[in-house]
């Protein structure tokens, strides 16, 4: 398989990470040559990218170039909006999700998805986790007690909620249920976790917690977020995408994106000329 | 004038107007609310008995009643009408009495000029004695009869006159449960054996053994039947004892039978306690009895079981139907113009005068579906319809169809209140459009459902000129519920609270005595419907609280 770093000529040792060299992280989502138009404008176009796999890729550009729409691609919440018509390909471990034979609610139990607002359910803590599994048809008490606690406990979450797992939701913190919401997308254990700017409507403590928990929980899924916050970007990621007007106008490690970028747009756009 | 500029700019013009409004809202509901209720519940009050002399065209009678109302009449209308001597330019007193002893005058009511009224009194034995036939009958108690000898006489015998009651009331109870629940089971069970043999010989298959069957049955039943006769004859001769004879102020002398007595009191002598007591147990009757008299007097137990009865059969009949189509139109049907004119076609559905849907539910559920109905499955009763006959079930059917677009509309709105990203969480996780309709999106719009509701309560309960075409009645022999199978009797008619209203208040024979129970029944329906939304408003408040919140 190729790796991202071969394709865009990346040197790994600018990657900051230790162990980067023994292991070469294998793709998980691979896009080839993905058009999407809304009506008969075009959103994106023909976007060529390799997503790695268990790594934290961000992806980042001015309001409008398209970043919320290519996540919501890998799990194709697209299809819910009228109008919508998507070319290409997006493999996920080797098999393209917009076939016809693809079962999309398979899909997204593969692929989760954690919105821009925290948007829990009105229910009890409990059940909110439960959720996904419920919808699986799993119904067994100490199965669903045992998938709960793992999930809140991953999230960060069950030291705070272990009292009340059977109050409602809604009287949460906007981060409580920010990461109630991704415990509820990782209790049905998901191989992606998109993460649709998950922070920008949390204060900057509650924003820390995520990207805490965004750096816990990559040695388990591949995690894609959509990030309007450049330093968040480079805290949080291995790699970085810019996009530009529905382009990716460059895709690497984080690292070198952001200290050496290739591209006069990219150069532009992270030191604050435009966006 | 700068400073009027300056009031008008500061905006108090308009809060007061809108006080304004607000406040002569409140006052004219709160002013109908007493208006029924002073007239309606004033009627249960044990008034005193007057004994009084009137002189009118030279003669003077002397009578016995309840003042009633007065009125001030002016003297040209009086000369018109025949008074002598009346003053054109003076105005005149005039007052109602209720004067009871309808077999003996011919009406309940009578006015009289106060000026002609003389000697005034409240003679403490006066005695008002209730029947179940001709009203109340006002004067003195003279005798008590036991098979025509008298046991007591004078007023020595009040005692012995509330004893007997007592005991004729309890008989008059076990007669009216022997007819209406053994007697009454016996002649419902007869009718299924008539109506399974008509099957059986309608499809060809009424051999002997079923005959046999059905006559072993049938003389079975015949023999219960006799002994039930046979104990209700017993039970008319007892209660057939006593009587009790009643001197009217006139000097007439009246016998009746103890059997045809509801109660008997002495309004005069009684305390305010005894009053308060007498009270609510008039305004127990009022509630929980049936009516009597041609709906004058007696209760109205069946017209509120009735309404609550049908008006629950909508809701259970309504609120599905309305729910799916409202789930289909905002969920799946594609937004375009088909839906735009369906949506308008509902919303103008609402504002089809009520008397239309009536005459759809007569022509349509009745004559064509309940008709071809008893085709289908009863063919056995035929030329006697069973279903295709007005009744509960076409009377809900019909206000069913009267409210669903109040119930459409409100469900489309609480369905797209429901925030998209709470259903993207839920398709997020991998559920089906139908599964995050069902778990997520239904649950929160409940509330709004639970609004259309009420809504729909509301306006079916008050509802009344349909329903006159497909299933209420004046006066139905039987509840729809009871104690013979299937119990719940959806083909039956029912009496209904607002036609009750206009039945007494329009209809009655009596409207003096009708008048203020159409005030009390008018009170009572508006209680029920009050009733009915409180239960709904508090569901659906508690529905609220639980979905609280996402409102940012």
């Amino acid at each position: 398989m190729n790796a991202p770093t071969m394709t865009h000529g990346i040197d790994l040792s600018l990657l900051g990470r230790g162990d980067a060299a023994q292991d070469v992280p294998q793709t998980c989502l691979d896009v080839r040559g993905l058009n999407l138009y809304y009506g008969g404008k075009q959103a994106l176009t023909d976007i060529n990218m390799e997503i790695p796999s268990q790594r934290v890729t961000a992806f980042i550009g001015p309001s409008g170039c398209g970043k919320s729409t290519l996540l919501r691609c890998f799990n194709r919440m697209n299809d819910l909006v009228d109008g919508v018509k998507v070319d290409g390909q997006i493999l996920l471990n080797g098999k393209d999700i917009y076939h016809r034979h693809v079962n999309v609610v398979d899909l997204r139990r593969q692929v989760g998805m954690v919105f821009q607002k925290p948007n829990p359910f009105p229910k009890t803590v409990y059940e909110n986790v439960a959720y996904g599994l419920r919808i699986q048809g799993i119904n067994k008490r100490h199965v669903l007690d045992e998938a709960v606690e793992s999930a809140l406990q991953r999230a960060a979450l069950w030291d705070e909620v272990k009292d009340r797992l059977h109050e409602s939701a809604l009287g949460m913190s906007g981060g409580q249920q920010q990461r109630l919401v991704i415990a509820r997308s990782i209790a049905v254990e998901p191989n992606v976790l998109l993460l649709d700017e998950p922070a920008s409507a949390l204060d900057p403590i509650s924003t820390l917690k995520i990207e805490e928990l965004i750096t816990e929980l990559k040695d388990r899924y591949t995690i894609l977020i959509v990030t309007h916050n450049m330093q968040q970007a480079a805290r949080v990621s291995d790699y970085t995408a810019f996009m530009y007007m529905g382009e990716l106008v460059e895709f690497g490690s984080t690292n070198s994106l952001f200290t050496n970028p290739k591209k006069k747009q990219t150069e532009d756009y992270i030191t604050g000329r435009y966006g | 004038m700068t400073r009027l500029k300056t009031w008008f700019r500061s905006g108090s013009p308009w809060i007061w107007l809108n006080a304004g409004a607000v406040s002569i809202s409140i006052v004219l509901v709160v002013g109908l609310l007493l208006m029924i209720a002073v007239r309606g519940l004033g009627h249960f009050w044990p008034a005193a008995l007057v004994e009084m002399e009137v002189s009118e065209n030279g003669q003077t009678l002397t009578l016995v009643g309840e003042l009633r109302d007065s009125e001030q009449v002016h003297g040209t209308v009086l000369s018109e009408s025949g008074y002598p001597g009346a003053d054109p330019a003076a105005m005149y007193t005039r007052l109602l009495v209720k004067t009871g002893n309808r077999d003996l005058y011919g009406s309940d009511f009578r006015w009289v000029m106060e000026q002609d009224l003389r000697n005034r009194r409240y003679p403490p034995q006066l005695l008002a004695v209730e029947r179940r036939e001709w009203g109340v009958l006002y004067g003195y108690l003279a005798q008590v009869r036991e098979n025509g000898q008298v046991v007591a006489s004078g007023d020595g015998a009040w005692q012995v006159l509330q004893q007997r009651s007592r005991r004729a009331l309890e008989l008059y109870q076990r007669i009216r449960h022997l007819e209406q629940s053994d007697i009454g089971a016996i002649n419902h069970q007869l009718e299924r054996l008539r109506l399974k043999e008509r099957r059986r010989q309608l499809d060809g298959e009424l051999d002997a053994q079923t005959q046999a069957y059905l006559a072993a049955a049938r003389s079975d039943l015949q023999s219960q039947y006799q002994q039930h006769m046979s104990r209700q004859e017993q039970l008319y001769q007892q209660i057939a004892r006593d009587s009790v004879v009643i001197r009217t102020v006139d000097g007439r002398e009246v016998e009746v039978p103890l059997s045809k007595v509801v109660r008997s009191y002495r309004p005069n002598t009684m305390s305010v306690f005894a009053k308060i007591g007498f009270y609510g147990e008039k305004l127990w009757e009022f509630m929980a009895d049936e009516p009597r008299e041609a709906n004058t007097e007696g209760g109205i137990f069946p017209a509120i079981f009735g309404t609550v009865m049908m008006v629950i059969i909508m809701t259970l009949i309504v609120t599905p139907f309305g729910v799916i189509a409202a789930i289909y139109m905002r969920e799946y049907a594609r937004q375009g113009l088909l839906t735009r004119i369906i949506r308008i076609a509902v919303n103008n559905l609402a504002g089809v005068p009520a008397i239309v849907y009536g005459v759809f539910g007569l022509g349509f559920f009745v004559y064509f579906l309940g008709g071809n109905l008893d085709q289908l499955f009863f063919p056995e009763a035929l030329p006697a319809p069973t279903i295709g006959t007005p009744g509960l079930l076409w009377s809900a059917v019909t206000l069913a169809l009267l409210t669903v677009p109040v119930v459409i509309v409100a469900t489309e709105e609480g369905l797209s209140r429901v925030p998209r990203n709470i259903r993207e969480g839920s398709l997020a996780l991998g559920a089906t459009k139908a599964e995050t309709l069902w778990r997520t999106v239904l649950p929160m719009a409940s509330p709004a459902i639970m609004t259309g509701m009420i809504l729909a309560i509301a306006r079916a309960a008050g509802e009344v000129a349909p329903l006159m075409l497909v299933g209420v009645v004046k006066l139905a022999p039987s509840l729809p519920l009871d104690g013979n199978a299937p119990f719940l009797h959806l083909d039956r008619k029912f009496m209904h609270l607002g036609f009750h209203i206009y039945d007494v208040g329009f209809q009655s024979p009596n409207v003096e005595a009708a008048r203020p129970l159409v005030y009390a029944t008018a009170l009572l329906l508006v209680l029920v419907i009050v009733v009915l939304n409180l239960a709904a408003i508090s569901i659906r408040n508690r529905l609220r609280e639980k979905y609280r919140a996402l409102e940012s």
